[in-house]
């Protein structure tokens, strides 16, 4: 059992921190104290502050009152190098790493005492040392912009190892890796923990807490709920501390019946999304969501992209039929005058334009053939209107610049913006990512309804939550291969995550 | 935190409020400095500088000649630049639409009543044509037509000085053509030695205006200029809203070249038009990328630029000084919107 | 064509390359941190009007070209505020400050000799070796300094960092603004040493004109290479070469017109940056503007 540190006692910490952004509070008076030789879980739900705390640790924000504790004692991280320097390192959901620079250069990045000309030869023996020891085989001289994104996140921890840092943030690291990086990581941490190294683990991954972690804080709006030891809990505890009720978003009601006899409405065969990944076999009916699951990098954007006619990225780039008729080498707006829609991953980046109005955001995409030359603002406010108010858009307010919206809104005016006119096919990538649970039962609920009103909706997520209520069948992408759609209600999580690990055998 | 005296004004938000115009003085306070070594009253040279074109009729008209040009450039960069494509090369487009009336006036005749608008149209199309290969390069392979126009603009440069040292030379000594027949000149302005360029360019401000903002092509160009991705994904043609909105743009700073042409110098000469693209920009930039606030703001511009023009001709006074205060007027513009946000009344204490 | 041709070809290509060389020095490390200066086309002519003015005072080539220094660091902080603090656009601001140098160069001239005095002129540089002007030898000294500066020092690192991914150098603790203003003044370095080069080394007098489009050249030049102080070194040779043809294929090609051989290197940089040669993989922060402590979401 580990001990719970207090105050005084603390190898790291902080003491009734507090931390706004303006009008918001994003840290409330939070005391959180960790011992040497602890894996510490920090578990919260999307806003809930876990991100400032973080930062806060690592020297990239400073408290408003209250401070970070080294050994019993304040001390004050003006910034990420002061907070090397005292030990503390961090892993961010984003690497940070630069592209063009080699591994061995990102390592020692930002190190003042490298020297005017750093000592290549000298670091990369270092790198492979750190490396061998730990398991986290990489070549120091390849590019980053080359690597695989669990190769990156070895680099991320071998910059920390590099500056012998004892404290280790790692946020989210699981989210991106496969099952068996995923444990080889998991192994990492117990081997660091045992040199004595203290962990500081930010995940959603119940499962992977109750692995790993000695005690776990639960985090909830800017306050820390409580800290627990790991005990004897199970995940069930953990979701209802995290979240203050059973379970995840409000369960779907259960689709009763069999499949609707919905006729074939996208359909796509033989192409291959990367040289060595089998050929894609595809299809989907009218009134269904088949959702695809799968951790992000395994051909997401690829698949996406090539079907909506965004990129032709496929290597082969195979048939596509919407409703019969041949898409494949059709443009974007041909495909969209066939009746396919499509709403982006990056929402802010592709799905809509900051600068532009509400007005100008929800005419995005609308066919326009028949207006002729003139703007005709009656008819795009009519229908503007309508589109905001199927969405529950708040505020109403059409000459809103888009930019001032948040997330879900933002999201939920770009959903019934594509469901809009009766689409026959839409694809939805991560449609609810990084949005709160109030966004998230919304735009599944609009996703129903388009469902319902006989859509054929291709759902992309890495949210197994989300593809388990959404989808009326389910595939797994992994390594750009596409497993044969299985009916949801003969398929458990656990099946799914297997797959999606690529250790469960593809139906 | 601001200090608070309780019934009088607050001395912070008094320099908050302030603050943002403060480049906006310090551009009139340097340039009366700099006006010193030339001038024992230097208020009062600034003064006569930014009433010239309103003190006499050739101050007025030599102004409005000033103006058409600029005012050609500045539609073209507001067509351009709000469509999303950063095109410079407006001084080549210039020359384009100069060379294309030249030809025109040189080997077609014809009565005035059709010349006038054939050749303006004309100019516009080689305009246009000049400027579209950057639009259509940008468009298939996305390099940089910041610096494609640009060096483009260096080659129109020496094209019309090919054109006017060889094949359309008049006589020997100078490097430019011949003087065109009267039928091709441009009528002035009642009373005044201004020509009726400035009529077409106003009308083409206001055809800018409405096609941005009440045409669905308008609406097309804006969205691709402020996000072309997203502009992409909503099944717009970007390169094709980019090579057109190319040529458009090059045409409209073409019609600069014509009036110029048959306005003001009646023949073409090697080394005309340089720089008239970036003053456009500048003017452009002044004003907010709105169309219909070009020829205000180019009267100003221009008006400067005549008046420092004049200065320099009767009392030696530099007109360099009038660059510097209009480089130093644009900066100023442009930081207030900046300084506003981050130190103005209204804004939040730093988090 | 024979060797001798060719040989001076290259020699006068060296010769003209250099003011672009040097002004892309300075460039490729601006735009590896993120910063596109398109005012360098005036840094050449405030660099110009300064070292002819300390050079025709002081009688010393050697004064008038350390003089410029100075010059180019105001001008970087000026140039810094727009391009870095205040996270305004770079073309724009680099073109209002072409028209600002313009101005400023123009009103020191008539300043310092006022219309009615004999046009100063000044003694260039003369002295060769092996045919080479001597400045040229510490240029491409200079060449391969900034090249392994680039790409093996912990401050090109830094520079590389910064341009291609601001956040994640502000997480290994780099100060993005700090070293991007140094790359700047880098930049405006090279661009007023380009420019002192053409008055103290080509030219010998000023005029408004003695700048066409060098700074612009520089700017197409440093894409051309690809942002590697080396490739862009000799694109720049490269482009003088171009330059050089005019004097020489004249006697071989009699018909053509001298235009054609003064266009060429504008045409080769236009098709340079026009994409037609590849994509460009510059520096991802490229003209982007940096607001330190950005919230991670």
């Amino acid at each position: 059992m580990t001990a719970q540190p207090d105050r005084h006692s603390a190898a790291y910490g902080l003491h009734d921190v507090t931390r706004r952004f303006g009008a918001v509070t994003a840290v409330d008076h939070v005391s959180l104290y960790l011992a040497r030789g602890e894996i510490h879980a920090l578990l919260g739900e999307n806003g809930a502050g876990k991100s400032t705390l973080m930062q806060i640790l690592f020297g990239l924000y400073q408290p408003d009152s209250g401070s970070v504790i080294m050994d019993g004692a304040p001390v004050r991280l003006a910034s990420p190098q002061v907070a090397f320097r005292h030990g503390i390192g961090m892993v961010h959901q984003e690497f940070m790493l630069v592209d063009t620079l080699t591994v061995a250069q990102n390592v020692i990045l930002g190190l003042k005492d490298e020297g005017l000309f750093p000592n290549m030869r000298r670091v990369r023996a270092r790198v492979r040392e750190l490396a061998t020891a730990h398991g986290l085989e990489v070549d120091p001289d390849s590019m980053v912009g080359d690597l695989s994104i669990g190769m990156r996140q070895r680099v991320e921890i071998l910059k920390l190892l590099y500056r012998s840092c004892r404290l280790l943030i790692l946020d989210e690291p699981t989210a991106v890796l496969t099952g068996a990086e995923t444990a080889h990581l998991l192994r990492l941490l117990g081997q660091l923990r045992a040199q004595g190294c203290t962990v500081l683990l930010v995940t959603h991954k119940l499962a992977e807490i109750l692995e790993v972690a000695d005690r776990i804080t639960v985090i909830r709006k800017g306050r820390i709920i409580q800290t627990v030891q790991k005990g004897n809990l199970v995940a069930a505890d953990l979701a209802r501390m995290m979240i203050g009720r059973e379970g995840g978003p409000a369960a779907p009601p259960a689709r009763q019946g069999a499949m609707p006899a919905g006729e074939g409405v996208l359909s796509v065969r033989g192409g291959r999304i990367h040289a060595e990944s089998p050929p894609i076999g595809l299809d989907i009916h009218g009134g269904e969501i088949v959702g695809i699951a799968g951790a992000d990098g395994n051909g997401q954007t690829e698949l996406a992209e090539h079907i909506a006619g965004i990129a032709a990225r496929w290597v082969v780039p195979g048939q596509i039929h919407l409703a019969g008729q041949v898409i494949t080498g059709l443009g974007i707006a041909a495909r969209r005058a066939l009746g396919l829609r499509y709403i982006p991953a990056d929402r802010g980046r592709d799905g809509s334009i900051a600068a532009a109005t509400l007005l100008e955001n929800a005419v995005l995409g609308a066919p326009m053939a028949e207006d002729g030359l003139w703007w005709n603002l009656p008819a795009r406010r009519a229908r503007t209107g309508a589109i905001m108010a199927a969405g529950h858009v708040v505020p109403p307010d059409m000459d809103l610049q888009a930019g001032n919206l948040s997330g879900g809104n933002l999201q939920k005016l770009i959903v019934a913006r594509e469901a809009r006119d009766g689409p026959r096919c839409m694809i939805a990538v991560y449609p609810t990512r990084g949005l709160d649970i109030g966004a998230v039962e919304e735009i599944w609920a609009l996703l129903r309804q388009l469902r319902d009103a006989g859509c054929a909706i291709m759902l992309i997520s890495a949210d197994l939550d989300e593809i388990m209520a959404l989808s009326d069948r389910v595939a797994v992408l992994y390594r750009g291969g596409l497993s044969s759609p299985v009916q949801a209600t003969e398929l458990g999580m656990d099946d799914v995550a297997a797959m999606m690990s690529g250790t469960g055998g593809a139906a | 935190m601001s200090n608070h005296k309780p019934g009088g004004v607050d001395k912070g938000t008094l320099w908050r409020r302030f603050m943002p115009f403060l480049p906006l003085v310090g551009a009139v306070a340097v340039c009366i400095v700099i006006l010193l070594p030339f001038s024992r009253q230097p208020v009062q040279a600034f003064m006569d500088i930014c009433l010239y074109p309103l003190a006499s009729r050739a101050g007025l008209s030599a102004t409005l000649i000033r103006v058409t040009p600029i005012a050609a450039c500045a539609l073209g960069t507001i067509v351009a630049w709000k469509s999303g494509l950063y095109y410079l090369g407006f001084d080549g487009c210039y020359l384009a639409g100069a060379l294309a009336t030249t030809l025109m006036a040189l080997f077609c005749p014809m009565p005035a009543w059709a010349f006038l608008p054939l050749s303006l149209m004309a100019a516009f199309a080689l305009a246009g044509l000049w400027a579209l290969p950057v639009g259509w390069l940008r468009a298939r392979f996305g390099g940089s037509e910041v610096l494609t126009s640009l060096m483009l603009n260096y080659v129109a440069v020496l094209i019309v000085q090919y054109t006017v040292t060889g094949p359309i030379r008049a006589g020997q000594d100078l490097p430019e053509t011949r003087l065109f027949p009267a039928t091709t000149w441009l009528p002035r302005l009642p009373g005044l030695h201004a020509h009726w360029g400035i009529a077409v360019v106003a009308a083409c401000a206001v055809a800018v205006a409405v096609v941005l903002y009440r045409l669905n092509a308008g609406y097309f160009m804006r969205m691709t200029g402020l996000n072309m991705r997203a502009a992409r994904h909503a099944g717009m043609n970007v390169g094709a809203i980019m090579v057109t909105v190319c040529a458009v743009a090059g045409g409209l700073a073409g019609m600069g070249g014509w009036a110029d042409t048959l306005g003001l110098q009646h023949r073409l000469i090697d080394g005309v038009g340089v720089g008239i693209g970036f003053h456009g920009i500048v003017v452009a930039i002044l004003c907010a990328m709105e169309p219909l606030a070009v020829l205000p703001v180019a009267f100003v511009y221009a008006g400067l630029m005549v008046g420092a023009q004049a200065m320099q001709r009767d009392f030696q006074v530099p007109a360099a000084i009038i660059n510097i205060f209009e480089s130093l007027l644009v900066l100023a513009v442009m930081a207030m919107p900046i300084l506003k946000q981050r130190y103005g009344a209204g804004a939040k204490d730093h988090a | 064509m024979h060797n001798g041709v060719i040989l001076t070809i290259i020699l006068t290509g060296l010769r003209l390359g250099v003011p672009v060389m040097l002004a892309a020095m300075g460039e490729v490390f601006g735009e590896s941190a993120g910063v596109l200066n398109v005012g360098l086309e005036g840094m050449l002519l405030l660099g110009g009007i300064t070292s002819f003015m300390v050079a025709a005072s002081t009688h010393s080539a050697l004064l008038g070209t350390l003089a410029v220094i100075p010059v180019a660091l105001l001008a970087a902080e000026l140039l810094g505020v727009y391009y870095i603090r205040l996270g305004a656009s770079q073309i724009v601001t680099g073109i209002v400050f072409n028209l600002l140098s313009l101005g400023v160069a123009s009103y020191a001239y008539r300043l310092y000799c006022p219309p009615g005095t004999l046009a100063a002129r000044i003694q260039t540089v003369e002295t060769t070796l092996w045919g080479i002007p001597l400045p040229v030898f510490p240029v491409i000294a200079l060449c391969i300094i900034m090249h392994l500066v680039l790409m093996h020092s912990r401050f090109g690192m830094a520079v590389r960092a910064v341009g291609e991914a601001p956040a994640a150098a502000e997480a290994a603790g780099l100060d993005v603004t700090r070293v991007r203003m140094a790359a700047l003044r880098l930049s405006c370095i090279g661009g007023a040493l380009a420019g002192a080069y053409l008055i103290v080394c080509q030219i010998g007098l000023f005029r408004d004109s003695i700048v066409q489009g060098q700074g612009f050249s520089a700017l197409a030049v440093v894409i051309f290479g690809r942002w590697r102080p080396l490739a862009v070194g000799c694109a720049a040779v490269l482009l003088g070469c171009l330059d050089a043809l005019q004097f020489s294929l004249q006697a071989y090609v009699p018909g053509l017109p001298p235009q054609v051989f003064l266009a060429l290197p504008y045409l080769a940089a236009a098709l340079a940056t026009s994409g037609l040669f590849g994509r460009m993989h510059q520096p991802a922060a490229l003209t982007i503007p940096w607001m330190a402590g950005r919230r991670v979401q």
